[in-house]
């Protein structure tokens, strides 16, 4: 077997949520990934700079509360979508599981089905796409939940500085919603939000479904695109769903039934994950242009307050309504109807 | 409302019909997606007729119409006002002054800036302008719907003079300064009607949002075609068409405009003219009020609030020689004494009134071989001969909390005795206070400007509650202390009247100038109070949030809406390829093209459900932003979350009994 400097790959591998691999089966290999002890500190490396970026928001802005809000957000998103994914992996439905006791397919008994869950979940919730299960056999619902955390934008906690400015831009959408409610112009730490700053917020929140479900219509419309697909049915549309919604967010991890290795496979994918990763910076750095040349008005009480429970709570809603309610349809006719059935 | 909604809407109906075409809709997306999707639904309908086909084609267009009805009634109401305002433009006759001074007879639209015209009682005011020569009581009812005749005059803040309105007695010269088109009313009439109507900074970022949210759904919609075909489960355009509409948020997208424009309405209701959108929604973000102390937060006279007695006087006696004193005192002031002693009583006979003059600076009365008099402090003490130390103290102590101290002395058979102090102060209108308050709850400063000392400034400001003060304030130190709040980044709302005041308007944020104010006065301002009533800033400043926070609740109600039309729609598209999806069917609908029907009919008459709380907004009651969004969320939040659950499957019972369905 061949050997090399495995151990500091895997430290910039996690670190940076970059997610490649030494070996092939990335985390799951023993050399990358040994022990349960080992898998948590893989996973504690990968949520520590996400979760950091936010504490360092509330530095930089001299408000520790709004970055406190921010990691709140990151945290209870984070924290529900590893609930799921762990209810899901340990109740283990369909037939396989209930006959082996257990949704051990594809996992290492080493981690077993907690292990493997918390580590889906993390690897998802950020952009690191590192893997030590195989995706593919997750559960339905845990499959879904994996997929889902990406569609959110993977801001719970997300890449390192990409799901901090995912979660900021969604507060500015929170605040430009829900702010008017309290009877001015909406302003997010004293930056007031324009038109000129909400059609470069509209834009960003536009990219990613754009090309995410237009990525998906394409591969399950061309043949070359059909023939990647392992399975048939509600699994086959999951593996093309999870295959574009991993490269347009630039995750990474794959359902590894799925055979992208051809020219159609890698060119949808190439693409995606070139439009996925730069035209959102380009319109978030554009806004942070323009909120810079703003001067910074001073807070009253009249003023939206964005560091309270109800603006966490508030926030969380709006990910989960205004961004997951975009992939709810294809969800249905995937992980949704194989969870059902 | 809603019992007299109908007739309106009926009214409404010929305007609405004329705004479906595509041209004017291209201002709203959201609702020309929504005819494209009528379109198309028809021609489906027409090649491929079934029930559900005719359903969804009859409201979607039903959705579209109710949207430019909710527009067309929020217009149609200030088109009565727009009428009679018409009334006042009848073309008449007016006197020109030529350079020599003689007369001529021209039309009133030939009168341009700088003509001046003479005007006689029983005349129609040409045009708008200042008087300036004489002075003239003028009817300006059809304006204002003030029916009391108010004075004109020559110079000063006084005089500019509205066309249309009526000169009832005199005879003065007026110099106009507006062209043909551009007078008061003219831009009265285009804002009423809303045709001037400019969409605000926020209206327009808020469509910004509302069309990407349309853009999603039309990604979603298109790609559900061939995601759903992989599937076999092939979809009808007319349901995609049905579950997109049912998609994007329609509600808000219908209303909008409707609520900019009954904001406006609101406005005009209370005689505020606003000369944009903009200052309206400025209004709302409003982070400083400058009030004028005299007539705004105090009735602007002083008033007795206390007698106090020197030692060895009693109260009584010094009560009887105030009440005395003042018996031909017609003042405010004078009558304020009599008033607070209570003992109203003619003046005794063979008295002599001894009137104030500025330079004695008392008045008083000689009754009986005793002279009363009561004035100034240094007066009275000159005219006595005389002061005792405690009348200084009680002097000083009046003074000192801003109020005015009146001296009142006696003098019998040639011997002169102090009596005692009038405490004059400054009295603040009721409920001040708690305005201030709401203010303060609302996240607003309240600045008093006034041009006494900061001694009297203080104790006002303290017992009026506002937050701050500027004392001796000049005109210059008003338009400094709006540009110090601005360069902080604060928003500035102000009222005037004055000429001088006219830089100071013009700077701020929202600068509300008094319709009794002169014309440079109501050319800086951007809104005028036909009512001249200073207070109204603060109506001003809720409008305006009402106008945000009804926009924000309907959005969030919108938004929330697709929760509940997922949940009718996606089982009912899918349910036949993957039966198992019916347990998605959480509101038990009884069949899938009744539960599509039942969606895009909920959200038809949200719609008009809706119109009502567009054109009232959103209950305001000031309070914390905190609350405010509490409160609202939970409402329009919830609200949103819950209502479409309830109405479609409400709907739904109904709609199963068509045939066909």
């Amino acid at each position: 077997m061949t050997g090399g400097p495995v151990a500091s790959q895997e430290a910039i591998k996690q670190i940076g949520t970059n997610g490649g691999g030494f070996y092939n089966v990335n985390s799951a290999h023993p050399f990358e990934n040994p022990t349960p002890f080992t898998n948590l500190f893989q996973i504690f490396l990968l949520l520590v700079i996400p979760f950091a970026m936010a504490w360092a928001f509330g530095l930089i802005v001299k408000d520790r509360r709004q970055g406190v809000a921010i990691l709140a957000v990151m945290a209870l998103l984070l924290g529900i979508s590893v609930a799921l994914l762990t209810v899901s992996e340990m109740a283990g439905p369909g037939t396989a599981p209930a006959a082996a006791g257990a949704a051990m397919e594809g996992k290492e008994v080493r981690f077993g089905e907690a292990g493997s869950a918390l580590f889906a979940a993390a690897t998802t919730g950020t952009s690191t796409g590192a893997v030590n299960a195989m995706h593919d056999s997750l559960t339905a619902p845990g499959g879904g939940v994996a997929m889902f955390n990406m569609m959110l934008g993977e801001i719970a906690p997300g890449g390192t500085g990409s799901g901090l400015y995912g979660m900021l831009m969604l507060a500015i959408v929170t605040v430009f919603l829900c702010g008017l409610m309290v009877g001015r112009t909406p302003e997010y730490l004293g930056k007031k939000i324009g038109q000129r700053e909400i059609i470069l917020v509209a834009l960003y929140v536009l990219t990613t479904p754009i090309l995410v479900l237009g990525g998906a219509a394409i591969a399950l419309t061309a043949s070359d695109g059909l023939a990647g697909l392992q399975e048939s049915g509600p699994h086959g549309l999951s593996e093309a769903v999870y295959a574009v919604t991993s490269a347009a967010n630039n995750n990474g991890s794959a359902f590894g039934g799925l055979t992208s290795g051809t020219p159609f496979w890698n060119t949808l994918l190439g693409v995606l994950m070139l439009a996925g990763r730069f035209l959102p910076m380009l319109f978030v750095l554009a806004l942070a242009g323009l909120f810079a040349r703003q001067r910074q008005l001073p807070p009253s009480a009249g003023t939206l307050p964005t560091h309270r429970p109800l603006f966490v709570a508030l926030l969380s809603g709006v990910a989960l309504v205004v961004v997951g309610l975009t992939y709810v349809p294809v969800l249905a006719l995937g992980p949704i109807v194989e969870s059902l059935s | 409302m809603t019992s007299s909604l109908f007739p309106q809407l009926v009214e409404a109906l010929p305007g609405a019909l004329r705004k479906l075409d595509p041209r004017e809709l291209l201002r709203t997306p959201v609702m020309l997606v929504v005819e494209i999707g009528a379109v198309a639904t028809t021609v489906m309908a027409a090649l491929d007729p079934s029930s559900l086909a005719v359903l969804v084609t009859i409201w979607l267009w039903l959705t579209v119409l109710f949207g430019t009805l909710a527009e067309s009634v929020a217009e149609g109401r200030g088109k009565a006002q727009a009428a009679s305002l018409r009334a006042l433009q009848q073309e008449s006759t007016a006197r020109r002054r030529r350079p020599d001074g003689s007369l001529e007879a021209v039309p009133s639209t030939a009168l341009r800036a700088g003509d001046l015209v003479v005007v006689e009682a029983g005349e129609r005011i040409p045009g708008d302008g200042d008087v300036v020569e004489g002075v003239a009581s003028v009817d300006e009812s059809a304006v204002t719907g003030e029916s009391a005749p108010v004075i004109r005059e020559s110079g000063g803040d006084r005089c500019a003079v509205t066309g249309g309105t009526v000169v009832l007695s005199d005879q003065i010269v007026v110099r106009i300064t507006s062209e043909p088109g551009h007078s008061f009313v003219d831009r009265m009439i285009a804002l009423v009607e809303g045709s001037e109507r400019q969409r605000t900074p926020n209206e327009l970022a808020l469509n910004v949002l509302l069309t990407s949210l349309t853009v999603v759904f039309v990604v979603v919609c298109a790609t559900l075609y061939p995601i759903a075909d992989y599937s076999d489960a092939h979809q009808s355009l007319i349901v995609l068409t049905a579950l997109l509409v049912c998609l994007i948020p329609t509600t808000i997208g219908a209303l909008l405009s409707a609520i900019g424009i009954a904001g406006m309405d609101r406005l005009v209701r209370r005689n505020v003219l606003a000369m944009s959108g903009r200052a309206v929604e400025a209004a709302g973000d409003v982070d400083v009020l400058l009030l004028d102390k005299t007539g705004t937060i105090t009735y602007g006279n002083r008033q007795a609030s206390e007698l106090l007695a020197l030692d060895g006087v009693s109260a009584d006696e010094l009560a009887e020689a105030a009440v005395l004193s003042s018996l031909a005192d017609e003042t405010p002031e004078g009558r304020s004494i009599v008033a607070l002693v209570g003992t109203e009583r003619p003046v005794p006979a063979g008295a002599q009134l001894i009137a104030f003059t500025a330079t004695t600076r008392m008045s008083g009365i000689d009754v009986d071989g005793r002279s009363i008099r009561k004035g100034a402090a240094s007066a009275v003490a000159a005219w006595s001969g005389g002061s005792l130390p405690q009348l200084d103290t009680l002097v000083e102590q009046v003074s000192s909390t801003g109020g005015t101290p009146l001296v009142v002395a006696e003098q019998r058979d040639g011997s002169t005795r102090l009596l005692g102090v009038i405490h004059l102060k400054d009295v603040v209108k009721e409920g001040m206070r708690e305005r201030f308050d709401e203010l303060r709850a609302m996240g607003i400063r309240t600045v008093m400007i006034t041009g006494d000392n900061a001694v009297t400034a203080r104790a006002i400001a303290a017992e009026a509650g506002v937050d701050d003060f500027l004392a001796e304030a000049t005109p210059e130190d008003k338009l400094a202390l709006i540009r110090k709040e601005q360069e902080g980044g604060r928003m500035v709302a102000m009222c005037g009247d004055g000429t001088n005041d006219a830089p100071a308007l013009a700077q701020a944020d929202v600068g509300v100038a008094m319709n009794t104010g002169t014309t440079a006065a109501k050319e800086a301002g951007n809104m005028v109070d036909l009512d001249s009533d200073p207070t109204k800033l603060i109506d001003i400043v809720e409008i305006g949030k009402q106008l945000l926070i009804t926009r924000g609740a309907l959005t969030t109600f919108s938004v929330a809406n697709d929760v509940a039309k997922y949940f009718a729609i996606l089982p009912a598209m899918f349910v036949v390829a993957f039966p198992q999806l019916d347990s998605l069917n959480v509101m038990r609908l009884s069949s899938p093209e009744s539960a599509i029907v039942s969606a895009v009919v909920f959200n038809a008459l949200i719609i008009i459900a809706l119109i009502p709380l567009a054109l009232r907004g959103v209950s305001y009651q000031p309070a914390s932003a905190t609350d405010l969004l509490r409160r609202n969320l939970l409402i329009y939040g919830l609200g949103g979350l819950v209502a479409p659950f309830v109405g479609i499957k409400l709907l739904d019972l109904v709609i199963s009994l068509i045939p066909g369905l």
